[in-house]
């Protein structure tokens, strides 16, 4: 049929227009109302600007340091892909471990707690202390405080399956290799991609609490320096320009892997699951 | 144990080769050289042999208790029951994929497992199409063979060949099992079944999900199919009608603990069709399996 394909495509546009609408548009008219809110209280109730800066000032201090904000948050944003990313392999790794055996599982899983239970801000110095000043001590923060979602999520993925299925295999004598590789790690997908959201929000949390503490100098720092560095001079307008820098990086790495998870989940979730209020 | 044999209640005159010429027929519906083969197979001996079978799980409760029943080759055998009797598991016993704690299993001689690897492949049917959503239908249905280390040409040979028999097309394997109905994944998770030309096929109520007309289309398709492949085939249902058209015997089972109650024959002959549902010796044959069914429920 001719108008088949146009069909489809007019399809999808306006599928991808109704997303964009319900996921991008409602956060967009809070943040103008918030933005109003702010700028209505401050002059409402004459705050100092050194309590509460205004949202034009806090623009304006974006824009003056922009430089300095480009290179931190640049500086930021790759320990915290690096961190992201060594979390997704070796939780991903550690899940594949503990789905190999019941013993196994309860003998190590009590310790990946231990990564989600223990308060970074105590454990960090010891982190910079160990993978030394730097990047490489920013990128340990950054990967340990984002490792425990992805081993959990890893883990449920690759435990939770279908007894049919495991049955399935074993009536075909699969090996263990092949149920890991063909069985529990593509069904795991879905899981890996919840886990990297959560994790990727986390990496961002950690790469800044890193920065509190191995700093990189005054010529060479990221957005957790500046913060630390703005508190310490009371620069508030200065500080509400790294925070919502740092927000806007948590925001990105988010939006890149939730937009790499819908494309890979494809494959897997059934488009009749939806969410309901 | 004691495994109750009865025949047929329907009187022979009922069931006669002129009854079946007013339903459409060209086969009678008793099919006097099967029960003559069925009797030389007894000879010969099952394929499927369970003695004094018995399974109790860790918590104590004792699912099945003294369970006998033989399968000959070619033979089609439904394991009729309320839910929760054990056919299920008992057929899982069967295909090996649970260990009984006591009694035996052999299929031609050998434990379930040993067979399989060695001498008889078996299939199993599970009640949900038990699909893979990441993979097409294609690659799907290929699993087994890959699983079995059998080369990537030999598996797209067999798929190629298996599509045709179960009512799939070439469009079809390539579409993801989520864009399919329930009756297209059942059809494709059949075609993974029998992809790998077994000898022996197990199906755990896989038309249950189904609604009655795609049900009974897929009972015609399968029975014709095993008819054809010469299959041996373990059909469990709770639906007395389906255990009725496709069985050439229907055992009964009771509950807690699961162990057959009546062996009843099935005393059509084959090709059997639509034609066969709509007859009044069908819906006798059925009226009285169904009675058999709640008396042992009734236990």
């Amino acid at each position: 049929m001719v108008t088949g394909p146009t069909t489809v495509v007019s399809t999808t546009a306006s599928q991808w227009g109704l997303y964009v609408l319900r996921t991008i548009v409602p956060p967009l008219v809070l943040f103008v109302i918030v933005l109003m809110a702010w700028d209505g209280a401050v002059r409402f109730w004459g705050i100092k600007p050194y309590i509460l800066p205004g949202p034009w000032r806090v623009l304006s201090a974006i824009t003056s340091s922009r430089d300095e904000l480009t290179k931190a948050f640049l500086l930021t944003g790759g320990s915290a892909v690096v961190g992201f990313t060594l979390s997704v392999l070796v939780g991903t790794l550690v899940g594949c471990l503990f789905s190999q055996s019941t013993i196994i599982r309860s003998s190590g899983y009590p310790y990946a707690i231990f990564l989600q239970t223990v308060p970074i801000i105590a454990v960090a110095p010891l982190i910079i202390l160990w993978f030394g000043r730097g990047f490489g001590g920013v990128v340990a923060v950054a990967f340990v405080i984002s490792l425990f979602p992805m081993i959990a999520n890893a883990t449920a993925g690759m435990v939770q399956i279908d007894p049919d299925l495991f049955d399935l295999f074993k009536l075909n004598d699969a090996s263990r290799w092949q149920i890991l590789f063909k069985l529990r790690l593509p069904n795991s997908v879905p899981s890996l991609c919840t886990g990297a959201r959560t994790s990727s929000g986390l990496a961002v949390v950690g790469a800044i609490v890193g920065e509190f503490y191995a700093g990189y100098g005054s010529k060479h720092f990221g957005l957790g320096y500046i913060i630390r560095l703005t508190t310490d001079q009371a620069k508030t307008d200065a500080l509400f320009a790294a925070v919502m820098v740092s927000t806007l990086l948590g925001i990105l790495i988010f939006g890149v892997v939730s937009l790499i998870s819908l494309t890979v989940l494809a494959r897997w979730a059934p488009p009749e699951v939806g969410e309901r209020a | 144990m004691e495994i109750i044999q009865r025949s047929s209640s329907i009187p022979m005159s009922a069931i006669t080769p002129d009854s079946t010429s007013s339903a459409g027929h060209e086969t009678p519906l008793i099919d006097v050289a099967k029960v003559a083969a069925t009797k030389a197979n007894a000879a010969s001996g099952p394929l499927i042999d369970v003695r004094d079978l018995s399974l109790r799980f860790s918590t104590g409760s004792e699912i099945l208790a003294a369970v006998n029943l033989e399968v000959k080759r070619g033979e089609f055998v439904a394991l009729l029951g309320p839910s929760g009797c054990g056919k299920s598991t008992l057929l899982r016993v069967m295909a090996g994929l649970i260990h009984s704690t006591g009694g035996v299993v052999t299929i031609d001689g050998l434990e379930p497992a040993n067979a399989r690897k060695n001498r008889h492949p078996l299939a199993f049917v599970f009640q949900d199409p038990t699909l893979l959503p990441w993979r097409t239908v294609r690659d799907n249905i290929r699993l087994p063979l890959e699983l079995q280390g059998v080369s990537y040409a030999e598996q797209m040979k067999a798929v190629e060949a298996s599509l045709p028999l179960i009512g799939l097309t070439p469009a079809d394997a390539t579409k993801r099992p989520r864009s399919l109905s329930g009756g297209m994944r059942m059809r494709v998770s059949l075609a993974r079944a029998l992809v790998t030309n077994p000898h022996i096929l197990f199906m755990d109520e896989p038309f249950a999900a189904l609604d009655d007309v795609l049900r009974q289309q897929l009972n015609e398709e399968v029975l014709a199919l095993s008819r054809q492949k010469q299959w041996t085939c373990v059909f469990v249902t709770h639906n007395v009608a389906e255990a009725a058209f496709m069985a050439d015997r229907v055992l009964v089972m009771r509950s807690k603990p699961g162990s057959i109650a009546r062996v009843i024959d099935v005393p059509f002959a084959h090709p059997r069709t639509a034609a066969l549902r709509e007859s009044a010796e069908f819906a006798q044959f059925a009226g009285q399996v169904s009675r058999e069914l709640r008396e042992v429920m009734s236990w």
